[in-house]
């Protein structure tokens, strides 16, 4: 069962990534210019239309994060007295962070919805505020993907230590 | 207007209620994973490990909408302070975690 939630987990941050990723380089690195002349791949990348991923990152977000915590005892109870008596303390304290950034993206998932279901935020406003919601925009969206990137990279390397059949 | 107020503090309070938590271990409850029970508060283990990130998140989740339900209601105005707030006080939070792990790299 925890095997089998685990490679859930993997494959649901695997696809969280993927729209992460788009949305990321969508609004750091926009596509000037109308989306037939992106052409080449590149270009289509950045040209996708950033808030189309949002509810879809947030509902991945969510089910990754559930699925995280219901296969956390296993990882407590199994994996991690494995890795301190390996005295693997690196790895250990890539856990801890992977815990700690997911945690925090979490609590960043309201206003990234918030950000993102109202770009209108910006039109009316003034020069100056119309700036600082697009940087909010920005900076959250990255925030989460790097928490996203850095938890499955740590998720995958403690795979690879002790994953499938330590839980 | 509220939306942005509520989420920005939300997040904001959640960031750092989850930093002081774990540093400080407040947890709001602790989890027993071998005997499967919960204990409130911060538990010394009974059997095994004593698990309090979950308690934790509760901490900065309840933290963080107390304060984010304040902050909707009160007549607080400038969108400017809750947009830099939204994203400064988790950029912050984020390094301060990746700061209290340092001893795990250089034992």
């Amino acid at each position: 069962m925890m095997t089998s939630l685990l490679i859930l987990h993997g494959l649901l941050a695997f696809a969280l990534l993927g729209a992460l990723t788009h949305q990321a380089v969508a609004v750091a690195w926009p596509f000037r210019g109308p989306a037939r002349d992106a052409d080449s791949f590149a270009k289509r990348f950045r040209a996708v239309s950033a808030p189309a991923y949002t509810h879809t990152i947030i509902v991945l977000f969510l089910v990754t994060f559930a699925i995280g915590m219901v296969i956390y005892p296993a990882y407590r109870l199994n994996v991690r007295p494995y890795l301190q008596d390996y005295r693997m303390f690196a790895a250990e304290g890539a856990f801890e962070i992977k815990e700690h950034l997911a945690a925090i993206a979490l609590g960043l998932l309201p206003l990234y919805w918030v950000l993102w279901r109202r770009p209108s935020l910006e039109s009316g406003a003034p020069n100056d505020v119309a700036q600082d919601a697009r940087w909010a925009r920005l900076a959250v969206t990255l925030m989460i993907a790097i928490a996203a990137w850095a938890s499955f990279f740590v998720g995958h390397i403690l795979n690879n230590i002790r994953g499938l059949f330590g839980t | 207007m509220r939306a942005l107020r509520f989420t920005a503090v939300f997040g904001a309070t959640f960031a750092i209620l989850y930093v002081m938590a774990m540093e400080m271990n407040i947890a709001a409850f602790t989890y027993h994973p071998r005997l499967m029970a919960f204990g409130l508060g911060s538990e010394a283990p009974r059997s095994g490990p004593a698990m309090y990130w979950y308690g934790w998140l509760a901490t900065a989740a309840l933290g963080g909408l107390a304060l984010g339900l304040l902050a909707a209601v009160l007549p607080v105005r400038g969108a400017k302070l809750w947009y830099a707030l939204g994203w400064l006080a988790p950029l912050g939070a984020m390094l301060a975690a990746l700061y209290f792990m340092l001893p795990f790299f250089t034992r």
